[in-house]
């Protein structure tokens, strides 16, 4: 139903478009955006020609607006900058800024009603919701600029893209940063979202009662959550990073309340927790690499009927955190089951399976589950040396977490985007290197050169 | 005038420079951390600070094992190899306490010393792949690597100075450096399994602080990787001290006392001891 209203809207866009020839309206610098919006008829062209405007824009008939190089348009923090409430309307190249910053009356830079709207190429800056689409379908959002307000505290920022009780949108290609939630989806069904780059924010992608969405090759990087997936059901996300999500409260996927997510072949990179799941359950991770984390993967009550085949773990500080005794997710398939980075057992058999299974919990982590402090001797000898008396004496029972079938090779998957997550944000530095080997060198020859010379 | 204390320590330094074990220790040191550090930060591919995280862990343990153990037994080969040599300096007429500092300052510049190589060469490593973001925490992992230099210099000139003969002292030091190195962490992670869980949290806190191994190598990785390194104990330790600075200094102050109360005990036992 909604499909088919979102279908007959574009359609009478396109009608009225071919009935009456277009005409362009150019709108110089120091004239009215909303004047020429009164003359525009549907399909009409709206260009700016200025540099910059100051105006609060209702967007009623079906029109493109566009101009010149980003063209500003300021809404000097009152209300919506631009109100789209004519189906298929374009805004293609601007640069809007400065919405209100009333977060319960929803302001936003861009405020989209209808649907079968194009928002492209365009930058939104000192945005509260950068881009809020309330209830509109197939609304297209591609290639432009998000960027939040650094002034407002996290819970006074709005989202960059704020998807309400709409679906079938498309959003692609943007920047999302320095914003509350990059994408926030509240009954948003069947969106597809592909290759973003959302950082700064507080989760990356924020899934709220939104079914059938999926999210493929998109970045997310120093978030407090890559991507936070609550309440939500059949989610498919793929060839994705997550990476350095840090600090107390931070995850690189989250998933709370969930029904059959995939995940296939992302990267989860250097966060304080790589995957954390709650009351979730038939949900399927296979074939991503789960790398550098403090911890691996943390699975709290209630999940049930979890699949994790062909992962590769691979240098995580800790593999798994339980609060309770979990016996219900599979860490292996008849295909054999996980590359565990940790894993010391052997393969007399030569089949790429070792013989031992893999206790995913090792004594330490059993204990640190059990009691917190207990971490404070992560790293330290009397841990380790616990852990080695536990290999050669196995006396206490490490929990049901375990991994039959545990791969002795890491499973080689070219699709796991390695290539975007190696850009390193460091800069050498030289000088630095320069005082070290000073450092090093200068007491070493007094040491030596000590009491050879004659005195 | 130099002070006798700087005399005598200039004199101790001279004596370990002759000292095979001294440059040896040096070389195996660094040997070890810039293998750990080029297998860490460079052969990895690097892509995350967690690898700055792990060198850094690694080398705050070989440095938590080696400096404790290099400054008890250099402490001991001190005092009971060249007694003589102490027997003679105590008829100068200079106050048993400057004898006593001066050696002490000297076995520590020697220890320090030694250990520069082991922690300068995996600087330069760190240097030219992460640069200044990771340089401060490094510098920070050096300086609570030296205090531990400090705290054991002090334990094995008290340990000399109780034990007497050398082999007594040598025993004892191996202990002390067991203990702490390997006992006490095992005797914490057992009281887990008989104390209540609220008293737990506090003894497996403030236990900490009853080794100075522990302490250094809490503090260095909470520079280094941050107190959500420890998860939900980083974050019980956040609320307890309010911020990682604070904590830092909680703990600086307990490794100040380890680092006064052995040399104000061998100082005291010293100034009474007929030799």
């Amino acid at each position: 139903m909604r499909l088919a209203l979102a279908v007959s809207s574009v359609v009478a866009a396109l009608l009225t478009s071919t009935l009456y020839p277009a005409t362009v309206h150019t709108v110089g610098q120091g004239e009215s955006i909303a004047e020429a919006l009164l003359r525009a008829r549907p399909g009409d062209t709206v260009y700016l020609t200025g540099r910059e405007y100051h105006e609060n824009l209702v967007v009623n008939v079906p029109i493109t607006l566009t101009g010149d190089e980003l063209p500003l348009i300021r809404g000097g923090y009152q209300g919506n900058v631009i109100h789209v409430t004519a189906p298929g309307t374009v805004l293609k190249g601007l640069h809007i800024s400065e919405a209100g910053t009333r977060l319960t009356k929803d302001m936003a830079c861009v405020l989209v009603e209808a649907d079968g709207v194009t928002v492209k190429d365009s930058m939104v800056t000192e945005a509260l919701h950068g881009i809020y689409v309330k209830a509109g379908n197939s609304v297209q959002i591609v290639g432009n600029h998000i960027e939040g307000r650094l002034d407002l505290i996290e819970a006074d920022r709005g989202n960059g893209i704020h998807l309400w009780n709409s679906s079938n949108n498309r959003v692609h290609r943007n920047e999302i940063f320095n914003v509350r939630d990059g994408i926030y989806f509240s009954f948003a069904h069947s969106t597809r979202i592909t290759e973003n780059r959302i950082h700064n924010a507080r989760y990356g992608l924020h899934y709220m009662y939104s079914n059938n969405n999926s999210f493929i090759h998109n970045r997310f990087e120093s978030n407090v959550a890559g991507a936070a997936l609550m309440y939500s059901e059949d989610i498919v996300f793929e060839r994705n990073v997550f990476a350095r999500c840090r600090g107390f409260r931070a995850y690189g996927i989250l998933l709370q309340s969930i029904s059959r997510a995939e995940a296939r072949s992302n990267l989860v990179l250097d966060n304080s927790r790589g995957i954390f799941m709650n009351n979730s359950d038939s949900c399927r991770f296979e074939n991503n690499d789960v790398v550098d984390n403090d911890l691996a993967i943390q699975l709290n009550g209630g999940c049930d009927d979890n699949l994790f085949v062909r992962n590769n773990f691979i240098n995580n500080l800790s593999e798994l955190l339980l609060d309770v005794s979990d016996r219900e997710t599979k860490w292996a398939d008849d295909a054999g089951g996980n590359h565990w980075s940790h894993y010391k057992g052997y393969d007399l058999d030569r089949d790429g399976i070792g013989d031992v299974p893999f206790d995913i919990q090792n004594v330490f982590q059993v204990v640190e589950s059990q009691v917190p402090e207990v971490r404070f001797y992560l790293l330290s000898p009397a841990a380790e040396v616990l852990q080695a008396a536990e290999r050669a004496l196995p006396i206490l029972n490490l929990g049901d977490a375990r991994d039959p079938k545990p791969l002795m090779q890491a499973v080689v998957n070219k699709e796991v985007p390695w290539q975007q997550a190696s850009s390193s944000r460091f800069s050498p530095s030289p000088l630095w290197a320069v005082f070290f080997l000073a450092l090093a060198l200068l007491p070493t020859t007094a040491l030596l050169r000590l009491g050879t010379q004659k005195r | 005038m130099k002070s006798a204390v700087l005399i005598i320590g200039w004199q101790e330094v001279v004596l370990h420079r002759r000292n095979r074990w001294v440059i040896s220790f040096s070389v195996l040191f660094a040997g070890l951390t810039l293998l750990v550090a080029y297998f860490g930060m460079i052969t990895s591919g690097y892509a995350g600070f967690q690898d700055f995280t792990r060198t850094s862990a690694s080398i705050i343990n070989l440095g938590g094992f080696l400096i404790p153990l290099f400054a008890l037994l250099l402490g001991v080969f001190s005092f009971l190899t060249h007694r003589e040599y102490l027997e003679i300096l105590v008829t100068q007429p200079v106050s048993r306490t400057r004898v006593l500092l001066g050696k002490y300052l000297g076995l520590l510049f020697t220890v320090v010393g030694a250990s520069a190589l082991g922690f300068g060469l995996p600087g330069v490593i760190i240097a030219l792949t992460i640069g200044t973001e990771g340089i401060f925490s490094y510098l920070a992992v050096i300086l609570y690597s030296c205090l531990l230099a400090v705290v054991f210099t002090g334990l094995s000139v008290l340990i000399s100075l109780l034990a007497r003969r050398r082999q007594v002292a040598l025993g004892i030091a191996l202990g002390v450096w067991v203990f702490f190195e390997l006992l006490y962490g095992v005797l914490m992670l057992a009281t887990t399994l008989y104390l209540s869980p609220n008293i737990l949290k506090t003894t497996l806190l403030v236990g900490l602080l009853g080794n100075p191994i522990d302490i250094s190598r809490v503090l260095s990785l909470l520079q280094v990787g941050g107190p959500h390194l420890f998860g939900p104990a980083g974050a019980t330790l956040m609320k307890l001290t309010g911020s990682t600075t604070l904590a830092s200094l909680y703990g600086l102050a307990g490794l100040m006392v380890w680092v006064v109360c052995p040399l104000a005990a061998a100082i005291f036992v010293f100034r009474r001891q007929d030799l």
